[in-house]
């Protein structure tokens, strides 16, 4: 791909490199606990069992995307990732302005580790079946939303190709860092990737929508980011419009 | 089964948190599509739609959350003032 491409293939890049960062994070969290608590065997056959049911997934979509024509394929993926896009920027505004608490990896991480230790103690016979479960849900619900994101930023404009490297890039991003550290990845500013990406994907479907529907859109490609700072000094300003103190419980 | 219905409901989940929201958007692409398919020459017009209807159902979905919340914090007794 030439360097003039990989500009225009940036903003997919960066989109699904953010939004997968977040969804691995939290998949990680819940191999980890696994892991922890039960050793590595049923984490590790509950993540390849996922990561395999996830590309046959990917397999199956791309063999028929290439048979739907590109406006409809738009004009249908715009809609999504409207829906999605607006869904996140929603909630990490309604988050950061202190609406809805934000979410705690450490606590993700001890709630697993609880309900695996309680288990344990229990004896339960089929206890390994149920860890591997465990960290087989985790990887396909996360990775889930990884497919639709790298698919959806990607397949609109025949770039599904660096979509992947970028969710590729952060899924090894933070297996570097989580084997590391060998702990929940709690530092990682979620809600402001959110926020980023809630941004960036609405922008993509209004984009794309509008393509969907024979849309001229003036400057072209570069009407998507007039677009990002549309919906970035929405989300900033409703921020700071609303903020309140957060809500903590006093000892 | 428990997997499998957690898995359609993180699936529906996934597009679908709050449904106003949701329906404001397919309405708001359902009056663009409408527009497209009934007049000539619109594309500017569907661009509008588009991009208004879509910020505009945010500012209002946020507004509205934010006012529920904060009525609900008051109904439990809750004094945000004092937790400044």
């Amino acid at each position: 791909m030439e360097l003039a491409s990989w500009g225009a293939a940036a903003p997919a890049v960066a989109a699904s490199f953010l939004a997968s960062l977040v969804e691995v994070v939290e998949a990680f969290t819940i191999v980890l606990a696994v892991g922890i608590v039960r050793g590595w065997r049923p984490a590790l056959v509950g993540t390849g069992a996922a990561l395999l049911l996830l590309a046959g997934i990917v397999l199956l979509l791309g063999s028929m995307l290439d048979r739907v024509p590109l406006h409809l394929l738009q004009f249908v993926i715009g809609i999504l990732l409207l829906l999605f896009g607006m869904r996140w920027l929603r909630k990490a505004i309604l988050r950061s302005a202190g609406y809805i608490p934000l979410h705690n990896e450490e606590a993700e991480f001890s709630k697993e580790t609880a309900y695996l230790q309680g288990e344990a103690r229990q004896r339960r016979p089929h206890l390994d079946w149920l860890a591997g479960l465990a960290a087989f849900k985790a990887v396909v619900l996360e990775g889930l939303e990884v497919v639709f994101i790298v698919i959806a930023v990607g397949a609109g404009r025949g770039l599904l190709f660096p979509a992947s490297l970028g969710a590729l890039a952060a899924c090894i991003l933070v297996l570097f860092i989580g084997i590391l550290v060998h702990r929940p990845l709690a530092r990682v500013p979620e809600n402001s990737l959110k926020f980023i990406v809630g941004i960036m994907l609405s922008a993509f479907g209004v984009f794309w929508t509008g393509e969907g529907l024979g849309v001229a859109w003036p400057g072209g490609d570069l009407m998507l980011l007039a677009l990002v700072i549309l919906f970035l000094a929405i989300g900033a300003t409703l921020g700071r419009l609303l903020e309140r103190p957060t809500l903590k419980v006093v000892q | 089964m428990n997997t499998l219905k957690s898995l359609l409901d993180e699936l529906v989940g996934m597009f679908v948190d709050d449904g106003s929201l949701a329906i404001a958007i397919l309405l708001i692409v359902a009056v663009a599509g409408w527009v497209a398919m009934r007049f000539e020459n619109t594309s500017i017009a569907i661009g509008i739609i588009l991009v208004a209807g879509c910020a505009a159902a945010l500012i209002e979905n946020v507004l509205r959350t934010a006012r529920k919340t904060a009525i609900s914090a008051v109904t439990v007794g809750i004094d945000v003032d004092k937790l400044r």
